[in-house]
């Protein structure tokens, strides 16, 4: 596995180094536990790649809290995340994606911004952060930003919004309004509780107010459909409904929509048949503890 | 017997090296000039080889040698004599996807790679078949010209007389279980480095379970003189049976060392380990018992296919051992057994921690279950009133030397507290609406040692030599036994130090290497007892030598001399070794070291005894008495000794999800005696975190064109840490009379009782018995639903 490195040390020289290498292949590096296994795969000794491990901008390596939520580095690490007491009590949907993801030693050098950007359908952060509906914020090399929502970033199976002469530079998670009580979690399905890849994945994040109403609810689906999916009528048919009162039509009707928008495929991992079941019935245990 | 060594927790002898990574294994070793070999595999799963054009890859700069089958030749090789069906590379034919069809030496890795990519190879494509049923039909594609219907080998048992007590039996149950093709998942993948010395002698580092075999095996497919092959097996990292055989890649790395005269060093890929496989078959399991209402089982009948993909490799033993091994370790007095072992178009198995008898235990053991749950018996009741003891022999005529099958099960059920649990209702256990608790026991037992060599022969099964060095300080123990990971260089040193009463450190051990001795290898649960013996008969004569040069000098009896704590003392009052000292500290003058104790050294002793004999050598040896019966295939099976276990498994089953957490496992192991407590409660947890990941998840997938799927340690799943439970083990000591100072094994029994006892606890907790292994959650949830 040969391939060409540089390494900019802050944001200047990374967009100079995205402008001049327009017409080469390149790829990113951050962590490189995605590509390292991709490059073994198909080693391509014409690649460049641009590594962004040494870039010390806080705008790509902090979390930071902002008047209207808070905005991730795309560099923090998987483990940073799943330290960090505010986003733990705020969006722990988040912090236990991060939790379930890989291994520890994975998790080390794993960075959201990857997650997000190598676009699978079994992300687990990106999951998390698409019952966010966090918002990506991209740099192209012109230095102009330009800021989507996560629900639109995924175009396909390993394929982003992203330009060749863009990089994703930052996410910002919305602040959670007007909340009471939060009810925020990351439901992984696996054969294994480690190293694994998700058979199915879903995670929510649901606020209530006081009379435990649901004022705002967020349900992202992994590892069901080709991309990373907002459940958005059944996070709809929630609002307004008591949180802890749902009857089991209702819960039904919930995990009904739910699976709308579930189309699995068969592999190694799992059939459709139990990605569809189990999603199901994952769904509706939410409102059952 | 009161010990000072034996039986304690002592730290492995490979230990800090292996920690501080300083042990060598196969791949850490270099040589100047050396070459790097790649193999060019099948990429279809049958075919005739019409063509094979190497010259773009000869021409490549770099390249040093390529070879086909033409150049290696059309010798016929393999594990049994019998069953020698592969040649070093394809002649005419491939016959699964990772066939070894060429090799090429060059000067780098990179360099070999683009070589193999360079060898156009022209094949007629043939039909295949890649299911174990199917290729025993009438007019499936075959394999071999040999193996009619693709048999390659037939067993037909008949032990007592089922037909005669059928009709006695009050509970007949007929279940089936079906595995899946598995893989070693060791740690360390193959890993060879072949070099030729200045007198033509061949030597081979490689990762191997068995140097004694590869010897053999390399002389005789590379037509070399076997005097001229010598095997050495570097620290390796983990071994579990695929590494017992001889591959292709041991077999072209020497070929091309010995073509262009440089080193030739190759380390398999993991995609490679698949490919070569050599692991657990995949078995297809029938099972008739009937049982009598009072719990007494009367009778066994027993269909077992294995598909072992594309070659015979261990297979025929494996099929005889998936039979015998139901022999015990309860009284079973009429047992038949019809086992076939298929090949197919797909890599071949071959041996794997519990040889062969790991499903077959699996699914006798969730019989039993189920027949106590229609006799309304308590399943650890129904087994307590049909296990053996020491002194009775199973049908097949398997003698139980010593059995504490009741100490272990008894153990198991009292340290888990079965009787509360497994008596609960549901409802207390903690079950809701999401989340069900079951708890099953399981038992399981297995050979010592197997008591026959692979190949015909009356050969010792272990020798070994051992030295005491020239100033007394330290024993060296010269051995061909293989440490892979389990820890017998531990046991050999263990041994030593206390047959010749010194510490632990004063004994260096000098292991697998076929020039050393004769040792047939990592494999049948056979060290500990083998090179025990042999370990102990050395040391033994050592011991004798010192004492009896002692006991002149002094004026005293040897018998009433020996050694402890490093120390030689009398048993029969004083005596003035005060000559012996003297002589010691004239020939030490300057020296720092010198020895104050009040009682002679060991150091001391040993000098004297140089001084009399010069080095002071000891030989020891053993191989297993006859054994077994005279019926065909009556070796396989046979043992010195037989090790057992019990186990009891407590799982938590998602509802939803069908995940299985598996809380707890309470097991014990009757090892005869523990050489080292923690080594042989780290084997008893091994085997526990395997058969877990056999239980739950591990299994190799192929496409509908025979090609592995998962060849990797990300989609082939084996436990991580995370998935481990907690484990209680107890050990069983029950003093077996054939194993050195009592010992027996503990390396594959320990693995039996872990599929059933688990499977028993998911079906006690859902009601869901499971007929297809791995217990994936998909199965467990597909289940439920038919339930419903």
């Amino acid at each position: 596995m040969k391939f060409n490195v540089v390494s900019p040390e802050n944001t200047k020289e990374l967009l100079e180094l995205i402008s001049v290498n327009q017409d080469r292949y390149f790829r990113f590096g951050a962590g490189y536990t995605d590509l390292l296994i991709e490059l073994k795969k198909q080693p391509d000794e014409d690649l460049t790649v641009i590594n962004l491990a040494q870039l010390t901008d806080d705008i790509f390596t902090a979390i930071s809290k902002i008047a209207d939520g808070f905005r991730i580095g795309s560099l923090v690490t998987a483990k940073r995340i799943s330290l960090s007491k505010d986003l733990q009590s705020n969006y722990s949907v988040l912090t236990e994606a991060a939790k379930k993801l890989a291994s520890g030693q994975v998790r080390q050098v794993a960075t959201i911004g990857g997650n997000i950007c190598t676009a699978s359908p079994a992300g687990d952060m990106a999951c998390a952060l698409v019952a966010l509906q966090a918002n990506c914020e991209i740099l192209n090399s012109n230095g102009t930003l330009r800021i989507i929502p996560i629900t639109d970033f995924f175009t396909g199976v390993r394929t982003t919004v992203l330009q060749k002469d863009e990089v994703l530079r930052s996410i910002v998670i919305p602040s959670n309004n007007r909340k009471n009580k939060i009810y925020s979690n990351f439901i992984k399905i696996g054969t294994r509780r480690a190293m694994e890849c998700s058979i199915v994945s879903l995670a929510y994040h649901i606020l209530t107010d006081e009379k435990s109403i649901i004022t705002h609810a967020g349900i992202a689906l992994g590892s069901v459909a080709p991309t990373i999916m907002l459940a958005k009528s059944a996070c709809d048919y929630l609002l307004g409904k008591s949180f802890s009162s749902l009857n089991p039509s209702e819960i039904k009707e919930f995990s009904q929509k739910i699976l709308e928008y579930a189309s699995p495929i068969s592999d190694i991992r799992a059939s459709a048949w139990y990605r569809t079941e189990v999603l199901g019935n994952v769904a509706k245990s939410i409102f059952e503890n | 017997m009161t010990y000072k060594i034996l039986n304690t927790r002592a730290p492995r002898v490979d230990a800090i090296d292996k920690v501080t990574g300083r042990a060598q294994y196969t791949d850490d070793l270099s040589r100047p000039g050396q070459l790097y070999c790649a193999i060019l595999h099948s990429p279809i799963a049958h075919g005739r080889i019409l063509n094979i054009d190497t010259s773009k890859a000869e021409s490549l700069p770099g390249v040093k040698a390529v070879i086909t089958g033409k150049d290696t030749g059309t010798i016929k090789y393999g594990v049994s004599p019998a069953r020698y069906d592969e040649t070093i590379l394809c002649l005419d034919k491939v016959r699964y996807i990772g066939d070894e069809i060429a090799a090429v030496a060059a000067i780098d890795k990179d360099t070999a790679l683009d070589a193999i990519n360079l060898i156009d190879v022209e094949f007629e494509e043939l039909p295949y078949v890649l299911d174990g049923i199917e290729a025993m039909k009438e007019g499936a594609p075959q394999l071999h010209e040999k193996y009619k219907r693709n048999i390659c080998a037939k067993v037909n048992w008949n032990f007592g007389d089922v037909k005669s007590v059928e009709k006695d039996a009050d509970v007949v149950r007929t279940d089936k279980l079906t595995s899946q093709m598995q893989d070693g998942a060791f740690i360390e993948p193959q890993a060879i480095l072949a070099e030729v010395d200045g007198s033509g002698r061949l030597t081979m580092y490689s990762s191997t379970q068995a140097p004694h075999y590869i010897q053999r095996t390399l002389a005789m497919a590379l037509e070399i003189p076997l005097e001229k092959v010598r095997v050495i097996k570097p620290a390796v990292g983990g071994g579990f049976g695929p590494k017992a055989s001889c591959s292709t890649a041991e077999l072209v790395t020497c070929k091309l060392a010995m073509i262009t005269g440089k080193p030739v060093k190759m380390t398999f890929d993991r995609e490679q380990v698949f490919l070569h496989s050599r692991a657990r078959h995949q078995f297809f399991h029938t099972m008739t018992t009937g049982v009598k209402k009072d719990g007494t089982i009367l009778f066994l009948k027993h269909n077992c296919i294995l598909d072992g993909g594309a070659y015979a490799s261990f297979g025929i033993a494996t099929v005889y051992y998936a039979g015998s091994l139901l022999g015990g370790p309860y009284r079973l007095k009429h047992m038949d057994y019809d086992g076939y072992r298929v090949v197919t178009n797909k890599p071949t198995s071959g041996a794997q921690r519990g040889h062969g008898a790991v499903h077959a235990r699996a699914l006798f053991e969730m019989q039993l279950d189920l027949i106590a749950k229609e006799l309304g018996m308590d399943p650890i009741e129904l087994r307590l009133k049909n296990v053996m003891g020491a002194g009775e022999t199973t049908c097949n005529e398997l003698y139980m030397s010593s059995l504490g099958m009741r100490e272990c099960l008894e153990a198991v059920r009292d340290k888990s507290g079965w009787a509360e649990i497994y008596k609960l209702k549901k409802t207390k256990r903690g079950n809701n609406n999401h989340k069900a608790r079951g708890i099953g026991a399981a038992c399981g037992f297995f050979v010592s040692g197997a008591g026959y060599p692979i190949y015909r022969s009356q050969t010792y099964h272990a020798t070994v030599v051992t030295r005491i060095s020239e100033t007394g300080g330290f024993a060296i123990v010269e051995s061909g036994a293989a440490d892979i990971g389990q820890g017998s260089d531990t046991v050999l040193a263990m041994i030593t130090a206390e047959v010749l009463g010194i510490s632990l450190n004063e004994v260096k051990v000098k292991s697998g290497d076929s020039d050393l001795s004769v040792d047939l290898g990592a494999y049948s649960s056979r060290t500990t007892l083998m090179a025990g013996h042999a370990c102990k008969e050395a040391a033994e004569a050592c011991r004798d030598k010192i004492l009896s040069s002692v006991a002149k000098r002094v004026n005293a009896k040897q018998t009433d001399l020996y050694i402890e704590e490093g120390l030689v003392r009398s048993r029969k009052g004083e005596v003035d070794f005060s000559g012996i000292r003297e002589e010691f500290l004239q020939e030490h003058v300057g020296f720092t070291d010198h020895p104050t104790d009040e009682y002679l050294t060991f150091r001391e002793a040993a000098r004297i005894a140089f001084m009399e004999h010069g080095s002071i050598v000891g030989t020891g040896k053993y191989k297993p008495p006859k054994l077994g019966g005279s019926f065909k295939g009556a070796t396989v099976g046979t043992s010195p000794a037989f090790g057992c276990s019990a186990q009891i498994a407590e799982v938590e089953v998602d509802l939803e999800t069908g995940e299985v957490d598996v809380k707890k496992i309470t097991g014990s192991h009757d090892c005869g005696f523990a050489i080292n407590r923690t080594q042989v409660e780290g084997q008893m947890q091994g085997s526990m975190s395997m058969g877990l990941g056999e239980a739950l998840m591990e299994e190799i997938m192929f496409d509908n064109k025979g090609s592995v799927l998962n060849r990797n340690l990300a989609e082939y799943k084996i436990p991580t840490s995370l998935d481990m439970p907690q484990l209680d083990s107890i050990i069983i000591e029950t003093n077996e009379p054939n194993g050195p100072f009592g010992a027996k094994e503990v390396g594959e029994g320990a693995i039996m009782p872990v599929i059933p006892a688990i499977l028993n606890a998911i079906r006690d907790a859902t009601g869901v018995q499971i007929t297809e292994l791995p217990a994936k959650p998909e199965r467990i949830v597909e289940g439920m639903k038919k339930k419903k």
